[in-house]
């Protein structure tokens, strides 16, 4: 039998074919082939709801201008599994999720050790120190306790060995070397516990073992580096230009001096809301002393100005006072705002505003013509997308000597307690992965947060309150666009 | 009585009326008829303001009694009528007193008076006539001959008075309506029938198909042929609509009436030799319902495919911690889910998107996990919706892959882009077949359920041939529940008897067995209760049948029957026995054999150390009561008053019900204002997204996209971002903001999913299928929509459709005239020419329309064919 039957194939229509019964249905399916280019083995043909066999026209019952249904895609491809396979979040355990996210790896609690936790965590930020932490050679001797320092450093080294693996872990090793080399660490509470003890402290402790321990970083062959004897001073140590004038006797000559700082306090009274101002409020100062001159106790006015600014600086905010009475260490609430960049420069001497200004001016340069691409760039707006700007070149930030050479800083890890007293409550580290992300290291816990957040930690309440801040350098980047395009 | 306030003229009738009087009471046999005469005639001559009894009949109630005495007394026949007459009509009002409204008097001595002209008396006289033949029609039936002729005489005269309501009201409470119909004429059809029409909701059953018919009859008496096929669909006849259908021989208004019957896809059988058969059946099978929806698009310049960002504005949240930090190769599966399912909702019906159409869509689907697959390539047949012609070979390549949840989800997709569509050569059915008996459950899956899509609503013998075998030889809840679902879809509103004894033959099978704690068991019975959708009292045996269940699947399968039966009768007696069921918890017969109900507030202790006593697969305590919460909502739909006590009512289930109830009520909420925003409600359900209960505040959110769902509401789609932000960390809620941000998009605002349709006057039991399954899903989300089984949102498909106003000329080419579009005002019963619209804009068709608004031609160039100017209208040109 011979039928003429319309065939549709997707939105065309093809009027007037003949189908042969006599004829296999392959031979219309070569047919279809010619006119549509769909290969038969894919082509469905349809009929009031059945599809076209390849053997026989049993089931199709065909009449004169009928309408056929032909599905079928020209294309070759098959929808194919990509090589590389999605992960999924949900499918992920916790180890596996901190290293997609790149979560920095937490450290456990060992019975109220937050403030170590913390502090490790805070100090870990520093690239220069893990550097040198890594190239340090000695072994945690725990047999000898003359060697206790070199014990302490090896063991912050294995530590931190550990956590770029990604572990998790309970810093044991540590906080044994601490126990033996500070035995007020070790103080225990009523409840069999360790003590909570104070992040500063230790961390004033561990700087200070490191201080002994790592040797100063060789910058090229320079003979000013030698000077310092070991990396602490190189990068965390800075100088004060002391100068004593005694308010009492105006003939008498003012006194100067130099004092060396590993941290500067930032110290909190009523009318200080920003941490600017504590820094300053210090930096001029009425003290009682054995004036030479007049043979007697004066009172001298010291004024201090940072002649030597060191590459990380470390404000520490004096929280904390002994209160006599219930003999603790109370806490003040007060909220003090910090900014996330810092600029040192009006506590710096003249001398050395003066070297710092060369930077700055670059920086001002640099800023002027990010402002002037702002404002004529509008119209080729790319979404901030951080990523696709190539990287520029970058700029030393220090003298040679490892000293800061703009007074510009920018905020890359925060320590903060929540409680009421030092040896109370819970210390937290905050770390800065890049620009706008930051990382919230509650022992164990390592989650990210965001700037707003940690804006938020300038105290002033029951929340973690900002304790000691670890302010970076601050990275010229010249792009590179601006030698490219002009 | 204070005299001194009386003027002269007050004095003077008083006199006159006395002296009347004494006439009547007298002996004197000859005076007393002119003397009845005569009061008969200052009654009537009266004339006093509306609010005030009119004088004369003020100063003859002393005489009430002396009246009754004479009338005792007078022997002439005549004179006593007249003597009767009189007393009837004082005995309204305050003359006669309670003892006469009590006696009926009016009535009785109407009856011994002389029967003739009783219009006379005025409206007044009859409205109390009317209220007293009510009473004494429900006290004795026996009287129904001696009052018939009366019924007759008062009903000719408000007909002819401008009081057909009343006549109405009367009919219908003596249950004579057909008396009514010999006093219709061509200027009183179009009130009564209205009016009628509108009090169906209110009535019961019996009666309500009663005055449906009669309002049929009416209209097509009269020539309203398209009118007649609306109340003809109500009554859900099918011999009924056919027969319009043969008798209408005007071609055009016949293919008015196909895309009527198209819109509620009511199967109509055409005569064969009707002309232009193959055209009306074109429209019948909504062929072109993508062709027109594309029209639409076009006109609107909205072709441009939206991606699930650009509706999540995400750049308008705070940036996400999470997703800047995630690589390329790895992704929430959850949120991509999401996304597929947005991507979908929101182009659907366009035939591009930018996630999967484009270059490389395959990766898209590989971004998705295991079932979530199988949703994603599922999400194609949405884009594609309709589009039979061009959609099947972009899903077809799908078919060659080897996975098993890709092809499962082609398979789905082909099924979701024939739904609503009839086409000749039945595509899906001829695709999808081979797949139902397949032994991969994914497939097997798929393919049922995309059957149950492609069919839904055409009760096709050959398709329930396929699927029947589906449910008896199902292994798992799950493929049970696919294969019952897709069975009640294909026979929705059926009463399909094979239908309905296969899946409850499956169910009383697992009588006694864990199985029927399965969450997919609901599902099973909501398949079942699809078929009888409706279908109000036709469940009587189905509802016996599921008594052999023990507590609580025993109530929990009931409300969900009868919350398809009633869907949308807003009958009262049904939600007020459901109300029942939501206050009254089910105390499990392990516990309690005697199975006695408590009041709610003593047994919250008891049932927790129960919890704890039983660790296996446990009753979920409040389910039944969460069941009968959301049936309340689908009986209330359809109808304004009951729907807003049911919203009220709704509110305090949300504040002091039980947990179950709690999750159930943004469920009910929401399915009584689909696709319609309203401010109040979106409050309430903001208020509960917020609720700490996870399953509260997912319910809530995903409730706001239904109230939202393709309305584009800035309002909606600023809190639902902050409810983004908000539920930042709960990926459970977010992915329900998603969800619902992508309904409120749903086809960029041009689609509807409410089941009303035909100026609410019509229930499409289709739509209200499609979305009672995802709404009964989500009583309990864990294990169905944010399980695996999230594909049941799909069954949405059934229920969307433009929500459009689109004219088309007499060759059914697309015209655009000018239209008014306001709030829809209910002119029932209202006097004169009303307004039907309120707050008017004018446009130009294609318009859309949001529930609850209407349009009317503002041109005079022509006329429109259907009653209602929604969905596809044809309009004929005025002759000059």
């Amino acid at each position: 039998m011979s039928y003429k039957v319309k065939v549709k194939w997707g939105k065309e229509t093809y009027p007037d074919i003949e189908i042969n019964t006599e004829e296999p249905p392959m031979l219309f399916k070569a047919q279809l082939f010619a006119l549509t280019g769909v290969q038969p083995e894919r082509q469905k043909v349809m009929l009031k709801g059945v599809t076209l066999k390849d053997a026989d026209w049993d089931n199709f019952k065909l009449r004169d201008g009928v309408t056929i249904l032909l599905m079928g895609s020209k294309e070759e491809d098959v929808p194919k599994e990509p090589v590389e396979k999605t992960m999924f979040v949900e499918d992920m355990n916790e180890t596996e999720l901190a290293t997609a996210l790149e979560l920095p790896p937490g450290l456990h609690n060992i019975n109220n050790t937050c403030y170590m936790n913390a502090t490790v965590q805070c100090l870990r930020t520093v690239p220069e120190l893990r550097d040198a932490l890594k190239d340090f050679k000695g072994d945690v001797q725990r047999e000898n306790d003359s060697l206790i320092a070199q014990s302490i450093t090896a063991a912050l080294r294995d530590l931190y060995t550990n956590m770029d693996q990604g572990f998790t872990i309970p810093p044991f090793t540590l906080l044994q070397m601490l126990h033996i080399a500070f035995p007020r660490f070790a103080e225990t509470s009523e409840h069999g516990g360790f003590q909570q003890q104070d992040a500063n402290e230790c961390w004033t402790e561990l700087v200070r073992v490191l201080q002994q321990k790592l040797p100063a970083k060789q910058v090229a062959d320079n003979a000013q580096a030698e000077n310092y004897k070991s990396l602490v001073d190189q990068y965390f140590g800075g100088t004060f230009d002391v100068e004593w004038k005694c308010v009492e006797a105006e003939d008498e000559p003012p006194t100067k001096t130099k004092e060396q700082f590993l941290q500067i306090s930032c110290f909190i009274s009523q009318d200080v809301r920003y941490m600017q101002s504590g820094l300053r409020s210090k930096m001029q100062e009425q003290i009682t002393k054995m004036s030479p001159s007049l043979q007697r106790d004066a009172v001298y006015t010291k004024t201090s100005k940072i002649s030597r600014l060191p590459a990380y600086i470390t404000i520490q905010f004096v929280r904390f006072y002994f209160k006599e009475k219930e003999s603790i260490n109370a806490k003040i609430l007060k909220d003090v705002k910090f900014p996330l960049d810092f600029d040192a420069y009006e506590l710096c001497s003249p001398e050395l505003q003066e070297k710092l200004s060369p930077m700055r001016s670059k920086f001002k340069e640099l800023e002027d013509a990010q402002v002037e691409a702002a404002t004529k760039g509008k119209l080729n707006k790319n979404k901030g997308d951080g990523k696709t700007k190539e990287k520029g070149k970058v700029l030393p930030y220090s003298f040679d000597d490892g000293g800061n050479n703009s007074g510009y800083y920018t905020l890359q890890a925060v320590l903060t307690h929540k409680g009421r007293s030092s040896s109370s409550g819970h210390y937290v580290g905050w770390i800065r992965q890049t620009e706008n992300n930051w990382f919230k290291c509650d022992d164990d816990t390592v989650s990210p947060v965001s700037t707003e957040d940690i804006l938020k930690l300038s105290g002033g309440g029951d929340w973690h309150c900002a304790y000691v801040l670890l302010y970076g350098p601050r990275i010229l980047e010249l792009p590179l666009e601006n030698t490219q395009e002009q | 009585m204070p005299l001194q306030d009386e003027s002269e003229e007050d004095k003077e009738l008083q006199d006159e009326l006395r002296v009347l009087v004494d006439k009547v009471k007298d002996s004197d046999v000859k005076l007393i008829s002119p003397a009845l005469e005569m009061l008969k005639f200052i009654i009537r001559t009266s004339t006093t303001s509306m609010t005030s009894v009119p004088k004369p009949l003020k100063y003859l109630s002393p005489y009430y009694g002396t009246f009754k005495e004479a009338y005792e007394n007078i022997k002439d026949v005549k004179v006593k009528k007249q003597c009767a007459d009189i007393i009837s009509v004082l005995a309204m009002g305050p003359t006669g007193g309670d003892t006469a409204r009590e006696k009926r008097e009016c009535l009785r001595y109407c009856l011994l008076g002389t029967m003739t002209n009783i219009g006379d008396w005025g409206h007044e006289y009859i409205r109390q006539l009317e209220a007293e033949i009510v009473e004494q029609w429900s006290v004795c039936a026996r009287s129904a001959n001696v009052l018939l002729p009366l019924i007759k005489d008062i009903i000719e005269f408000d007909c002819k008075h401008h009081a057909e309501i009343q006549a109405c009201d009367m009919l219908m409470e003596i249950d004579r309506l057909e008396l009514l119909s010999e006093h219709i004429d061509n200027s009183t059809y179009q009130r009564i029938c209205l009016y009628l029409a509108s009090c169906v909701k209110f009535v019961e059953n019996i009666e309500a198909t009663k005055i449906l018919r009669l309002v049929t009859d009416q209209y097509i008496r009269f020539g309203e042929n398209t009118k007649a096929l609306i109340t003809a669909i109500q009554l859900n006849e099918r011999q009924l609509v056919n027969k319009i259908f043969s008798d209408c021989k005007d071609p055009i208004v016949l293919r008015q009436m196909a895309f009527i019957a198209a819109r509620q896809l009511f199967p109509v059988e055409l005569d064969a030799q009707v002309t232009d058969r193959e055209e009306i059946l074109n429209i019948l099978g909504n062929s072109n319902l993508n062709s027109h929806f594309q029209t639409l698009a076009r006109e609107l310049d909205i072709m441009d495919p939206k991606s699930p960002e650009e509706v999540y504005k995400s750049w308008l949240e705070p940036v996400p911690l999470r997703p800047a930090v995630l690589g390329e190769n790895m992704d929430s599966a959850r949120q991509n889910l999401a996304a597929s399912f947005v991507n979908g909702f929101v182009n659907a019906g366009f035939g591009c998107d930018k996630l999967i159409t484009p270059e490389g869509g395959n990766r898209w689907i590989y971004r998705n996990k295991d079932h979530g697959m199988l949703s994603a390539t599922a999400s194609l047949g949405l884009l594609h919706l309709w589009d039979v012609d061009g959609g099947l070979t972009p899903i077809d390549k799908y078919l060659y892959t080897n996975d098993e949840h890709i092809k499962a989800g082609a398979l789905l997709a082909l099924g979701i882009v024939n739904c609503r569509i009839r086409n000749d050569c039945d595509p899906a059915l001829a695709l999808l077949a081979d797949f139902v008996t397949n032994t991969n459950p994914t497939l097997q899956t798929g393919a049922v359920f995309g059957l149950g899509l492609a069919y839904a609503g055409t009760n096709r013998p050959d398709v329930l041939c396929l699927l029947l075998p589906a449910v008896e030889n199902a292994v798992g809840a799950e493929s049970l529940a696919v294969a019952s679902l897709a069975c009640g879809l294909v026979s929705v509103g059926t009463c399909n008897a094979d239908v309905s004894s296969a899946i409850l033959s499956k169910l009383v099978d697992s009588r006694d067995s864990e199985a029927l704690k399965s969450s997919y068991m609901r599902l099973v019975v909501l398949g079942l209760g699809m078929c009888y959708m409706g279908c109000k009292d036709g469940t009587e045996a189905t509802n016996a049948a599921l008594e052999v269940f023990a507590e609580p699947f025993k109530t929990i399968s009931q409300c969900l029957l009868k919350m398809c039966a009633y869907a949308g009768t807003g009958d009262v007696l049904i939600i007020q026995e459901l109300l029942h069921n939501v206050s009254e918890r089910i105390v499990l017969p392990e516990e309690k054999p005697s199975k006695l109900p408590q009041p709610t507030e003593s047994k919250t202790a008891p049932l927790k150390e129960k919890d704890k006593r039983k660790g296996k697969r446990e009753w979920d305590a409040g389910a039944a009561q969460a069941a009968a919460a959301l049936a309340v909502a689908s009986v209330a739909i359809g109808e304004e008053t009951g729907t807003e006590m049911c919203q009220r009512i709704l509110g305090h289930m949300g504040r002091y019900g039980d947990l179950a109830v709690r999750r159930a009520m943004p469920l009910a909420v929401a399915l009584t204002s689909v696709s319609r925003p309203h401010l109040p409600i979106i409050d309430v359900l903001t208020k509960y997204a917020h609720d700490s209960d996870e399953e509260v505040s997912c319910n809530a959110i995903f409730c706001l996209g239904i109230i939202g769902a393709g309305t584009n509401n800035a309002r909606l789609s600023a809190g639902l971002r902050q409810l983004a932000v908000f539920h930042m960390r709960n990926p459970s809620q977010l992915f329900m903001v998603r969800l619902a941000q992508g309904l409120t998009h749903l086809g960029k605002g041009t689609l509807t999913i409410s089941p009303l349709h035909t100026d609410r006057q019509l229930l499409d039991p289709c739509s209200m299928a499609g979305l009672l399954i995802p709404l009964v899903s989500l009583l309990d989300m864990h294990a169905l929509i944010l399980g695996r089984s999230h594909y049941l949102l799909y069954a949405l498909a059934a229920a969307m459709h433009p929500r459009w106003l689109l004219t088309l000329d007499e060759t059914l080419q697309p015209i655009s005239v000018s239209v008014r579009v306001g709030q829809a005002v209910d002119t029932v019963g209202k006097a004169g020419t009303p307004k039907t619209i309120a707050g008017i804009h004018t446009h130009s068709t294609p318009v859309l329309l949001a529930a609850g608004e209407r349009a009317e031609l503002a041109t005079d160039q022509y006329e429109q064919l259907c009653p209602t100017l929604d969905g596809i209208c044809i309009l004929k040109k005025k002759p000059e």
